[in-house]
């Protein structure tokens, strides 16, 4: 059994030792939110949160994911009340055919976390550390605009 | 309609982006049905020959495998309609037909089990024995086969001969890939000998077609949804093997088959952009008016037999070529080179994004050959008419968007010396180009139902068609929204489903024109209904009230888009003009571009938000294009040796310039459609590529013909070039 805490709640899982986090999120508990883009560490439609941290969850297992905290896109609103990331995402356009959106706010998120001094966080700075999320449809200049709201 | 609409034109905000960031929005692989089993594919290693046996004996021994489908064991599956435009697939044989393999990669066999995971061990257990025939992955080693269409006009050789000023280049674009962000997936399942898909298509109606052909079943007992779909530039119109062999495997099994590529399956069997090599010729008068246009283009194609079918399919990079400018004689020639690749399809703006790679190109040439202003050169031979037909354009502003952009950008401060302005290390250079796009439109149907609600009226509107993020959930809510003088709040709209009314495949920028003035006759119809219950004619209507006048708890009218009729009088086509600048670092092959400013005229604009957020996006596409993007195959093992998105580069976050995108405001293209909208989606792509090599031209003085402009390119061509 594997245990896993995602989103605050509780799961045990009888799980194929190789699978991913991000197959146990999709496949197990049902959190199709977290995307599978490429399954190889290098679109970033998979990113969630391993103790606050972001997480290329297609590349980590998940048996090796017990004892830690996970978040995902689903576990950001409270209620009906939206992440200020999650609002941010709307009001700029901040997405289009929506299949990176969940890995881009995570991304996001966790990349205001690991500054500092937010407001330090230049444009440039922003976009070389959103830079493992890509964005084929080329929303890039509204979730940059997004981040800058929500970094403000 | 007219832009006095309070509502039309003006920013809305999306109506389906608060589930697309709670990660609620369902795409086809997020379906999850009891007792789900997992799909997993075997590619072919050779590029060529025949299958001579397939060994599943290991691969059945392993743990979860509920059934390994080839070529001996697949079972009969119906003919496939292509050809007569209801459905398309990619290979006009099903899936696992035969032992003839085409391309690298093409599908051999299917494993289905419990789980992903097994599914995928099992794959790889499953031994394939071959007899490899030769090959040919490269356009420039193959052989050409003239089409037989050749548009032409006047005499393109005799002016050629004459002219006193030509211009005679080769331009030339790789293949390149849509590659969505959702890889293509497909989850099949019967119900009472019924077949329901998910699928992340761009076309529900086309895979209903197909589907229903492979299964001898009726239209209606198939049932294909598609509420989102992640991303697509036009590579999820074909039904491809992948969905119809879920549905095979599901039948079989009795359980829903769920049926995702991996990413190195998308690069490999999903068909990308054809390369294309062009030469174009131009003759000139002194003063830059152009005589003559020759396009001469080579673009692989699928196989020989793709060929002898007369049904290859090529880049149609002539299209643009010979409507755009007025030009007296003009000759297109086409010749395709069968590859042993997965056949090619659309992406983004196909034709016009690689044929005005070459010809916006090939001018800017000319512009320097003529001491010319590049912009003056393109309002010079601007044409207030299609070109090719001689039907003037019934909505046309081109010369406003080269003014306006140019204002914007600061183009007459450009110096017209290449090497004449530096920064540090970098040169800086400003380059432009026409972005053109034909307006398309195809019939539709809509149904807008409005239903009587606690406080007032709640409106659903409903289509088959698709919105790949384009934003057609927004544009229809915004129509209906006005037409009705309701809040937004009070309209859905549904979409994506085989059982709503019959919309086109989006495609060709069309799908908004097709829908949204089929929503606003739905509209239309509704308002005269419940109207004829007013009172007295100048009562406000109130559609509860009215509604209850009449006696009804609901109400509902399909509006329709008709085709176009043989013969129409006008032309419709969008049109933009595009600015940038970049900055060379010529000692380390670097090109950065750092600004981008396009005007465009796209007819009456729906809605400004999700209209921006896709011309953006466009202008990003055409720097992928132009600066990223190439699938190179391997000439040995015929293998893509970009497969992944390590090696495939998108661009990213840090690529991203200042973009600037505006539209001409108030210029409907009202004998289009009754809004007076066009398109915008792929437009924003096809000036992008030829403004910035002919910016980097300007920047340093090297001219560039071959995408994508990467620096070991720029570093040779700069050793070739005399030093200034």
């Amino acid at each position: 059994m594997v245990r896993l805490s995602v989103n605050g709640e509780r799961h045990e899982l009888d799980l194929d030792p190789r699978t991913t986090l991000l197959d146990a999120l999709r496949d197990h508990l049902g959190l199709t939110g977290t995307k599978k883009g490429c399954d190889h560490g290098q679109c970033g439609a998979c990113t969630v949160h391993v103790d606050g941290r972001r997480v290329l969850s297609c590349l980590a297992l998940a048996v090796a994911q017990q004892g830690r905290e996970i978040g995902t896109i689903e576990g950001l609103a409270r209620g009906d009340h939206l992440h200020p990331m999650q609002l941010a995402f709307i009001e700029c356009d901040a997405l289009q055919c929506g299949f990176c959106t969940p890995g881009q706010i995570m991304s996001a998120i966790a990349m205001l976390a690991e500054v500092e001094h937010r407001r330090q966080l230049d444009d440039v700075a922003i976009r070389e550390r959103m830079s493992g999320n890509l964005c084929r449809c080329g929303a890039y200049p509204n979730i940059l605009a997004a981040i800058r709201r929500v970094r403000t | 309609m007219s832009t006095t609409s309070p509502r039309i034109g003006r920013p809305a905000e999306r109506i389906e982006a608060r589930i697309k960031v709670t990660g609620q929005a369902r795409y086809a692989a997020d379906v999850v049905l009891p007792g789900l089993a997992h799909a997993a594919y075997v590619g072919s290693a050779i590029a060529c020959g025949r299958v001579l046996a397939v060994d599943t004996a290991r691969a059945e021994q392993a743990g979860g495998v509920l059934l390994i489908l080839t070529h001996d064991n697949r079972g009969p599956l119906g003919d496939l309609p292509n050809g007569d435009g209801t459905g398309l697939t990619p290979d006009p044989r099903p899936p696992l037909a035969d032992d003839r393999i085409d391309y690298r990669g093409q599908i051999v066999a299917m494993v289905v089990a419990e789980s992903p995971e097994q599914a995928a061990h099992a794959a790889s257990l499953v031994e394939v024995r071959y007899e490899p025939a030769p090959f040919v992955v490269d356009i420039d080693d193959g052989a050409g086969t003239r089409l037989s269409d050749v548009p032409r006009r006047g005499d393109c050789a005799a002016a050629l001969r004459a002219a006193p000023v030509t211009i005679d280049v080769l331009y030339s674009t790789p293949i390149q890939h849509p590659c969505p962000l959702e890889p293509h997936a497909t989850v099949a399942h019967w119900v009472d000998h019924d077949l329901v898909v998910y699928d992340s298509t761009q076309w529900v109606l086309g895979d209903q077609a197909v589907l229903a052909r492979a299964f001898g079943l009726s239209n209606e007992r198939v049932r294909v949804l598609a509420p989102f779909v992640g991303g697509s530039f036009g590579s999820k119109v074909f039904t491809a093997a992948h969905t119809l062999l879920a549905a095979v495997a599901a039948r079989r099994l009795e359980r829903p088959v769920k049926s995702v590529l991996r990413r190195s399956e998308v690069l490999t069997t999903v068909g990308p952009r054809a390369a294309t090599r062009q030469r174009i010729q131009l003759a000139a008068e002194r003063d830059g008016r152009l005589i003559a246009l020759r396009h001469h283009t080579r673009s692989h194609c699928a196989t020989e037999r793709d060929v002898a079918d007369r049904d290859p399919f090529y880049e149609p990079t002539s299209g643009i070529t010979r409507v755009l400018y007025a030009c007296p004689n003009y000759e297109a020639v086409h010749d395709v080179v069968p590859l042993h690749l997965a056949k090619p399809g659309w992406m983004r703006a196909p034709g016009e994004a690689t044929g005005l790679w070459a010809l916006e190109g090939a001018l800017d040439e000319l512009a320097c050959e003529s001491g010319l202003d590049p912009l003056a050169l393109r309002m010079r031979n601007h044409s207030s008419r299609d070109a090719h037909t001689g039907k003037p354009y019934a909505s046309e502003h081109l010369r406003e968007c080269y003014e306006r952009g140019a204002e914007r950008f600061g183009w007459s401060r450009r110096e017209p010396r290449p090497r004449s302005m530096r920064d540090g290390d970098a040169w800086i250079g400003w380059g432009m180009a026409t972005a053109a796009h034909p307006g398309n439109r195809d019939p539709a149907s809509v149904r807008v139902r409005l239903d009587r609600e606690r406080g007032g009226v709640h409106v659903t509107v409903a289509t088959a068609g698709i919105d790949l993020g384009t934003g057609l959930y927004t544009a229809l809510a915004v129509v209906v929204a006005d037409a009705l003088d309701l809040p937004g709040e009070r309209v859905t709209v549904e979409l994506g489903d085989t059982r709503l009314p019959p919309a086109p495949m989006t495609g060709g920028s069309n799908l908004t024109a097709s829908v949204a003035p089929a929503a606003l006759a739905a509209c239309t119809r509704l308002r005269r209904r419940l109207l004829a219950f007013r009172r007295a004619p100048d009562e406000s209507a109130d559609w509860a009230e009215l509604l209850d006048r009449a006696g009804l708890g609901d109400i509902e009218a399909i509006g329709t888009t008709d085709a176009r009729p043989p013969g129409e009088r006008h032309a419709h086509h969008s049109f933009g003009a595009q600015f940038v600048e970049v900055r060379v670092v010529p000692e380390l092959g670097r090109i950065r571009v750092t600004r981008v400013v396009g005007v465009f005229d796209v007819g009456q604009v729906v809605d400004a938000t999700t209209t921006r957020s896709q011309l953006l996006g466009g202008v990003l596409f055409g720097v992928g294009q132009a600066l990223l993007e190439q699938q190179v195959h391997d000439p040995v093992h015929a293998l893509p040796v970009h497969a992944d998105l390590a090696g495939y580069l998108l661009p990213c976050h840090a690529d991203v310039p200042d973009i600037d995108v505006e539209w001409l405001d108030a210029v409907p293209d009202v004998t289009f459609n009754a809004i007076g909208c066009r398109g915008a989606g792929e437009i924003g792509i096809t000036g992008v590529a030829p403004a910035i090599a002919s910016a980097v031209h300007h920047a340093i003085g090297v001219r560039l013909r071959d995408l994508p402009l990467t620096p070991d390119r720029l570093l040779a061509a700069l050793a070739e070039s005399p030093r200034e």
